[in-house]
């Protein structure tokens, strides 16, 4: 893998544009707000879309707009394969980093 | 929905996402709106504006100048920044070119406020933050104090400490001592009055000094006790008094009457080392039979801490080493000189080393020197501040007629960033012009040097400034914030008013309303001003009408030295018959104090109260008895001392009403207290306890303006022998004539020191506020001048926007008189606003500085009618012409315009 890994935030937007179907990005926005249960910030997350889609990690086009007065273009984000790539080498690093150890056998002090 | 909150979160976003970001944060809102209610909604939506801030700006950064730009921002970006500023340069050159009156005005009332606050700045950095000038490796010469009698660590040394310093001290290689005198220069009648600093043969050398033309001392010509008359003029005496004549090496000058060989010229910038003053020259220290104060008993004298000492560091050394020895050596002179070397509180004296470049200013002085300086630069920032209000008038003025100009540029397509540009950076040329001319005022008095006129036959006080990068950034700064100051309204007026052709055509409410609130806030800079330079000039006046208690109009004083000669010769009875014997003085009083000046308390005693434990410190005066009489001090209770009251019998004392006041009863005659020491502050203590008697209450004399009167006593010389005398006379052809004859006396063998009349001596005592007057009497003088130039322009430009409205009055049936009338009343309001202001401004603050205002009350009735008077007249008389020009206008004219 290329430059910098990928920060916590830009995987969660990564993760979330792999799984919605039309990847656009108050759909990623919703879809991380729903799996992590806290708000995203808008301006963040546009940000961050701009820096992935700088880093080639994302692929940009514009979709048509919806068929209703006052329907805009949108911007669809779908993934690069050094966006894909990059997304394997992260979560890869989380599950080696997780592999063999029972959370639960975590000695904690209160 | 909450618009606000949505207009900020897509201002500080990234234009480039601003699209995206709204359909989304729409819909968002929507959703919560529904789901949730509105206010959750309306939550949500603060905190993504919030939340957004510090991502767009990130973005901002990261995309800077890759030409990412959104459709309302397409002439952003730093390419095009430089030729913007180019373009803007020139238009504002061409526009400026069109009314020179204007930027005349302009450009001289910016050129004094800036150069006023660089002034001040420079004289500040002079004198708190010096170059090191001309000294060879400055980081290595140190500046050395002893302490004084209340234990003050930054004082002068005295000589023969000085002496052991050059023995004891290796890690000072070389140690130079200096003193500055006040000697006469040239011949008797037509003598001057200059200051000079008696150094050490080896000063120029320790402190590695150049000379500019001729050398300096040698070690043989310059032994103490043998020294040779020798005289270095320094670089700005010889340019001044001699025209830069290379002649002069080998010339001999009078000083003190006595012949000196000029050797040497010094290096330019070179000033006395304390207080960067300028000196006439160097004479060497070591006379045989001394250079004014600098004899042979000061010299010997260990208890007379004179001497300025500067040392160089011993290759190697650091001034902790040298910290060290010195201490060692104060601790040799504790065993050695036990009582020398007690000081007032009964504790070891001690040395303490500093840089050189910290010391100019003893450290002690420094918070002085920077409050003074700081008063200083707020005036100098005041009056500055209302030459920026005036321009800003001026301005709004140009920029209300130029309203059309505006309004065309915005309508070809010009955005209102673009005209706000234009019109600082016009703003900013103007400030820069007058920044320039701050300079060359500056660099005037700087080359003029700033001279503080000292009372009588003083000279002035010259202080070396300099024009350097530190002053110059400062006034470049000043100039920027300034053209801020007075450039940002009139710009944002223009865009503002410049909405649409007609409008601009016309001009604005708000515009009127800037400039009505202009004026009065110019009024009330000015009367602040006017406010201060009142109280302080009626102070001055108060301060010298004020009494002192004692009469001493038609006395002359000077102080006389005697060496161990004239005491073992002659008694001071004996000196008083000679002196008494001369023309022109008829009666002579002998001191140990002159009291109505800074030297009231160059004697005191530690003095044993009955009924006390803890001894006190109190000034006191060893006078002769004739002394009441001369002075016409006068004595309330029993009597004064009489010349009865010699050696033997239990001394007699007179005390201040003050002095019975707070340290004994009602009855305070016949009581007694003990004397445990006494000194004068060149002389050990005299540790012998004596006990005196209270025969007399004598009135309280005001020492300084600035005190009330504290206690103090009086005994009879002949029991408290002074070492060095104030001797105060009286002569039939007054004291002028008496203080030549003084002068002349001093010429032959006695050593007699600064002869002058009492009033002059006095007048050292208000010699702070007197130097300061002027300064702040020119600074409103010229704040007076700015709020007339600028009521007239703002209020002329107030009645030609009023004149179609008042032209309709006109036409309607209003008369001559009701236009001028309104006008008049109009402006009176403004006026009254702005006096308003300015009193509730400047009456606490007089309260606040009433230390410093003695004798007069900060509501002073004069001061407080006066300004208000004043301002008033100014504003009747601009408002005048104005209204005349109204009520002649006509109408038909401006109707037709309309």
């Amino acid at each position: 893998m290329s430059g910098r890994p990928l920060a916590e935030f830009e995987l969660l937007v990564m993760l979330a544009a792999a799984r919605v179907p039309e990847g656009y990005g108050a759909a990623i926005r919703r879809e991380i707000e729903a799996r992590t249960g806290r708000d995203v910030s808008i301006g963040a997350l546009y940000a961050t879309l701009s820096r992935l889609e700088d880093k080639g990690m994302l692929r940009v086009r514009q979709a048509e707009p919806k068929p209703v007065p006052g329907g805009r273009t949108r911007k669809v984000y779908t993934f690069s394969p050094a966006g894909l790539e990059a997304v394997r080498t992260a979560t890869a690093i989380v599950d080696r980093m997780r592999d063999g150890l029972d959370l639960d056998a975590v000695e904690v002090e209160r | 929905m909450s618009r606000l909150w949505m207009r900020l979160l897509l201002r500080v976003s990234h234009p480039g996402d601003r699209t995206m970001i709204e359909a989304d944060a729409r819909e968002e809102f929507a959703r919560r709106s529904r789901e949730e209610g509105e206010p959750a909604a309306r939550r949500w939506l603060r905190g993504q504006a919030c939340s957004a801030i510090i991502p767009g700006i990130r973005e901002r950064w990261r995309r800077r100048g890759r030409g990412i730009a959104s459709p309302d921002d397409l002439t952003s970006g730093a390419p095009t920044l430089l030729a913007d500023l180019g373009r803007d340069t020139l238009l504002a050159l061409r526009s400026l070119r069109r009314s020179p009156g204007l930027v005349a005005l302009v450009v001289g009332s910016l050129g004094v406020g800036i150069g006023g606050t660089s002034v001040v700045f420079s004289m500040a950095r002079s004198l708190l933050y010096p170059d090191a000038g001309p000294i060879a490796e400055p980081e290595r010469v140190v500046t050395v104090y002893e302490s004084d009698p209340q234990g003050t660590a930054w004082r002068q040394v005295a000589h023969p400490n000085v002496e052991d310093m050059r023995r004891e001290v290796p890690a000072l290689a070389g140690v130079a001592a200096a003193r500055l005198g006040v000697v006469s220069l040239g011949e008797d009648a037509g003598a001057e009055r200059a200051i000079v600093e008696i150094v050490s043969g080896n000063y120029f050398e320790v402190l590695g000094l150049p000379t500019t033309l001729g050398r300096s001392f040698s070690a043989e010509e310059t032994v103490l006790g043998s020294a040779e008359p020798l005289f270095i003029l320094s670089y700005e005496a010889w340019q001044r008094r001699f025209g830069g004549d290379p002649a002069i090496l080998g010339e001999t000058l009078l000083l003190e009457g006595r012949p000196h060989t000029v050797i040497g010229v010094g290096a330019p910038g070179v000033s006395s080392r304390m207080l960067q003053l300028q000196v006439m020259g160097w004479v060497p220290l070591g006379i045989p039979g001394g250079t004014w104060n600098a004899n042979e008993a000061e010299l010997t004298n260990r208890a007379d801490r004179e001497y300025h000492v500067m040392a160089r560091l011993a290759p190697g050394a650091s001034i902790e080493q040298a910290q060290a020895q010195l201490d060692g050596l104060a601790v040799g002179l504790e065993q050695t000189f036990p009582e020398i070397w007690r000081d007032d509180r009964g504790d070891a004296r001690f040395f303490s080393v500093l840089p050189e470049r910290e010391s100019r200013l003893p450290p002690d002085f420094r918070p002085v020197g920077l409050a003074v300086f700081g008063l200083l630069l707020a005036g100098a920032l005041l009056i500055l501040a209302i030459a920026c209000m005036n321009v800003a008038g001026l301005l709004l003025a140009r920029a209300q007629r130029r309203l059309a100009e505006v309004a065309i540029r915005i309508s070809i397509g010009a955005g209102g960033g673009r005209i706000v540009r234009m019109l600082l950076t016009e703003s900013l040329m103007l400030a820069l012009a007058g920044g320039s001319i701050g300079v060359l005022l500056t660099w005037l008095f700087v080359q003029r040097g700033a001279a503080i006129p000292l009372p009588g036959a003083l000279p002035d006080l010259s202080f070396s400034l300099s024009i350097d990068v530190p002053v110059l950034l400062f006034t470049l700064g000043v100039a920027t914030a300034s053209a801020l100051l007075f450039g940002l309204a009139p710009a944002l007026q223009a865009v503002r008013g410049g909405g649409g052709l007609t409008r601009g055509m016309r001009g604005g409410s708000r515009a009127s309303r800037g400039r009505r609130l202009l004026v009065s806030v110019q009024v009330a800079g000015s009367v602040v001003l006017l406010m201060a330079t009142g109280l302080l000039l009626r102070s001055v006046g108060a301060s010298q009408a004020m009494e002192s208690g004692l009469d001493i109009s038609r006395v002359a004083v000077m102080s006389w030295q005697r060496d161990a000669d004239a005491r073992a010769l002659g008694t001071l009875e004996a000196l008083r018959t000679e002196i008494e014997s001369t023309a022109n003085i008829s009666e002579v009083a002998l001191a140990s104090a002159a009291e109505v000046s800074p030297f009231f308390d160059l004697t005191s005693a530690r003095i044993l109260l009955p009924e006390q434990d803890e001894p006190v410190v109190v000034p006191f005066n060893a006078v002769s008895p004739n002394y009441a009489a001369m002075v016409d001090l006068q004595v309330r209770r029993g009597r004064w001392l009489e010349e009865s009251d010699r050696v033997g019998g239990i001394p007699a004392v007179v005390v201040n009403e003050r002095f019975a006041e707070v340290y004994l009863d009602r009855d305070p005659i016949g009581k007694s207290f003990t004397i445990e020491e006494w000194r004068n502050v060149s002389t050990p203590a005299s540790m012998e306890a004596i006990r005196v008697q209270v025969v007399g209450v004598a009135e309280d004399v005001r020492n300084s303006l600035m005190q009330p009167p504290a206690p103090y006593f009086w005994s009879s010389i002949y029991q408290f022998d002074a070492p060095n005398p104030v001797l105060h006379v009286r002569g039939p052809a007054g004291p002028a004539a008496a203080a030549v004859e003084l002068r002349r006396l001093g010429g032959g063998r006695l050593t007699l020191v600064g002869p002058s009349t009492y009033d002059e001596l006095a007048a050292t005592n208000a010699f702070g506020q007197e130097a300061f007057a002027p300064l702040l009497a020119a600074g409103a003088g010229f704040a007076l001048v700015l709020a007339i130039v600028g009521l007239g322009g703002l209020l002329s430009v107030s009645v030609a926007m009023r004149l179609p409205g008042l032209s309709i009055r006109r036409a309607l049936g209003a008369s001559r008189s009701d236009v001028i009338l309104d006008v008049i009343a109009e402006s009176g309001r403004r006026t009254a606003w702005g006096l308003l202001l300015g009193l509730g401004l400047s009456i606490p603050a007089g309260f606040l500085a009433r230390s410093v205002l003695p004798g007069v009350s900060p509501v002073d009735p004069v001061t407080l009618v006066g300004t208000i008077a004043l301002l008033s007249a100014c504003a009747l008389g601009t408002a005048l012409p104005a209204a005349l020009r109204a009520a002649n206008a006509d109408p038909l004219h401006h109707l037709r315009n309309e």
